[in-house]
């Protein structure tokens, strides 16, 4: 266990972070990424927003800590790019959130930001609708990423980025 | 524990000795009273009997002397010989009646007295009768005739009748009283009968009733210790209610305390370790170096921090599972048996319902699988398990069955306190616990709790199945 964490918790030993010099730098003033943020802990989300802001020309358009009020904020229907995720929230949890998300055929992306990125939540995710998911300790860099090669372009189509 | 009463002793003193003493003296009282009123009435019997003879002897006196004057003057008016003989037999019938007369009245002087005086009148009447027939034989018949005419044969006769009239009357007397004695006595005998059966009656009601209360008391006796039964077991079964309550609440407590320090851990702990995660992020794309050394000292962090975080993972994990917390007890046994057959590479093979619980029904059911995935990954050697979560009727059922070694009795094990632990959490929450363990045919461990109606709680997370 301890090995395959420490295994899985070092992802840039063996594969560099996605070139930060280069793209990760927001160098064309491109349209900011619309993200609404599903997170509990005010820590994490208040340092989740700096460091996606920073990094990745994230704008920070709503947040919910709670299952029910994300559910609503997703039944106003307005437009967003990027929903982040966690899995277990102060009521209800973040799979309520997706199964909304997936109902109301929201054309946003949505990943997982957890620190229960078991197999099985993984897969229960992705059949809930769910782009890709992040471990919130190691795959950090990941999500960053990823955000970045949304708002660059890299991407274009909400499930085409892997 | 609260000692017993003294019982009342009942012994009256009464009991034993003194009705002994009561039942044998009626008992003499009723042989004396009949063998009294036996001897009475035999010796007045034969009181009787000896004036019935002396009766006989008075009247065979007076009616020999009879036959003999009857003798004489058919002798004297026919001259015939056998007239004579019942004259002699008379004779002697007379000796022989007087002689029983004596007999009978020698303790009687008064009475002895008229014997004598019998014995003389009839004499005199004898030698009357034998002169007449002297003179007769002589052939002197004017002197047998002259005797005759004197009246003196009559006047004899007369005395001795007058004699035989007071012994008879004296007889009579005698033989009144003598009846009188014999009613008297069986008078008694009757009242003593009648009185001994009432007494033996009253002795018998008093036996019964002192019987009934011997019974009586025994019941109450009997009575009284099933109530002192009753009371002892109904301390013992308080005692051990309180005992499974206070073990139900301490096992809350723990749980409580257990869930609280996850969340601590999950909340702030994991917070921070994230935020230092975050951090380290930042700072590696706002360094724009290539220096190996600083690259690598970022890496260590990084990994440290990683490593930081796993350790919190595993203790929150292993303190409560966050799945059963977040998810519910679906999501957390689903991910229990994943990590079993990543542990054991034995497929687990589900059948799962959705069921009702409240969150320490969750949490037992949990700790019901937790501990039958833990013996068999120790002990039981099996190639296949199966778990199952039910809904049966009111009851929600979780069942885990493996193929293993089983076992038939390992009391005393740290397995089998386990399972008592398991039975014990299990039935404290008014469910039932089974394990069926038959040696090399594997374990089946079974656990029902009742399903709990769930309040709309907003604390408690909703078990989402996608599907």
């Amino acid at each position: 266990m301890m090995a395959a964490f420490v295994r899985e918790g070092i992802p840039d030993a063996t594969s560099p972070p996605p070139d930060i010099f280069g793209t990760l730098t927001p160098a064309c003033p491109m349209t900011p990424l619309r993200t609404y943020i599903v997170e509990d802990n005010k820590v994490i989300y208040e340092n989740l927003v700096s460091t996606l802001e920073e990094l990745a020309n994230v704008e920070v358009v709503g947040h919910a800590s709670d299952e029910e009020t994300a559910v609503q904020w997703l039944h106003r229907g307005d437009r967003f790019d990027l929903m982040i995720i966690d899995i277990f929230l102060v009521t209800g949890s973040g799979l309520g959130v997706l199964k909304a998300a997936q109902e109301s055929n929201v054309p946003a992306r949505r990943v997982v930001l957890t620190n229960y990125a078991t197999p099985d939540i993984r897969k229960r995710c992705a059949l809930l609708g769910a782009d890709r998911v992040f471990d919130k300790s190691c795959e950090l860099d990941d999500l960053i990423a990823y955000c970045e090669r949304i708002s660059d372009g890299s991407a274009t189509a909400p499930g085409g980025l892997q | 524990m609260p000692s017993s009463p003294p019982l009342p002793r009942r012994r009256a003193p009464w009991r034993t000795p003194l009705a002994i003493v009561l039942a044998v003296l009626l008992a003499l009282g009723v042989l004396a009273g009949s063998e009294w009123t036996y001897q009475r009435a035999l010796d007045s019997l034969a009181n009787l009997g000896a004036r019935d003879t002396a009766r006989n002897a008075i009247q065979t006196v007076m009616r020999r002397l009879l036959d003999m004057e009857t003798a004489q003057r058919g002798y004297l008016l026919t001259g015939r010989p056998q007239y004579l003989d019942p004259y002699q037999a008379a004779e002697t019938d007379i000796a022989h009646a007087i002689n029983r007369l004596r007999e009978h009245y020698r303790s009687d002087p008064e009475l002895m007295g008229l014997v004598d005086r019998l014995q003389e009148r009839a004499g005199e009447k004898i030698s009357e009768v034998t002169e007449t027939i002297s003179l007769y034989n002589a052939a002197s018949h004017s002197a047998w005739q002259g005797l005759m005419l004197t009246d003196i044969g009559r006047e004899k006769m007369e005395g001795v009748r007058r004699v035989a009239d007071v012994l008879m009357v004296t007889e009579e007397r005698r033989l009144g009283i003598e009846r009188a004695a014999i009613y008297r006595t069986l008078g008694a005998g009757r009242i003593g009968v009648y009185g001994l059966t009432l007494l033996s009656l009253l002795a018998y009601v008093f036996f019964l009733r002192k019987n009934a209360a011997l019974q009586n008391s025994q019941i109450e006796h009997a009575l009284h210790l099933q109530k002192e039964r009753d009371s002892l077991e109904s301390q013992v079964r308080q005692r051990t209610e309180e005992l499974a309550q206070l073990n139900l609440g301490l096992q809350e407590m723990r749980d409580g305390e257990r869930s609280g320090l996850a969340r601590a851990l999950h909340d702030d702990l994991g917070a921070l370790l994230t935020t230092a995660k975050l951090d380290l992020t930042r700072l590696r794309h706002s360094l724009h170096t290539t220096d190996p050394e600083v690259t690598e000292r970022l890496r260590h962090l990084s990994a440290s921090l990683d490593e930081g975080i796993g350790m919190k993972r595993r203790i929150m994990e292993e303190l409560m599972p966050s799945a059963l917390h977040n998810l519910g007890l679906q999501a957390a046994l689903e991910h229990r048996a994943t990590q079993f057959e990543q542990h054991t590479g034995i497929t687990i093979d589900l059948a799962f319902m959705p069921v009702a619980l409240d969150v320490p029904a969750q949490q037992a059911m949990f700790a019901v699988v937790q501990g039958a995935l833990s013996n068999i990954e120790r002990h039981a050697s099996a190639t296949m398990v199966s778990l199952r979560l039910a809904q049966e009727g009111i009851h929600a059922v979780v069942e885990v069955q493996d193929n293993g070694l089983g076992f038939a009795d390992r009391a005393g094990t740290t397995s089998a306190s386990g399972l008592k632990n398991l039975r014990h959490r299990i039935e404290s929450l008014g469910g039932q616990f089974s394990v069926h363990s038959v040696p090399g045919s594997g374990t089946r461990v079974l656990a029902r709790l009742p399903l709990r109606h769930r309040d709309p709680d907003p604390s408690t997370p909703r078990a989402t199945n996608p599907s």
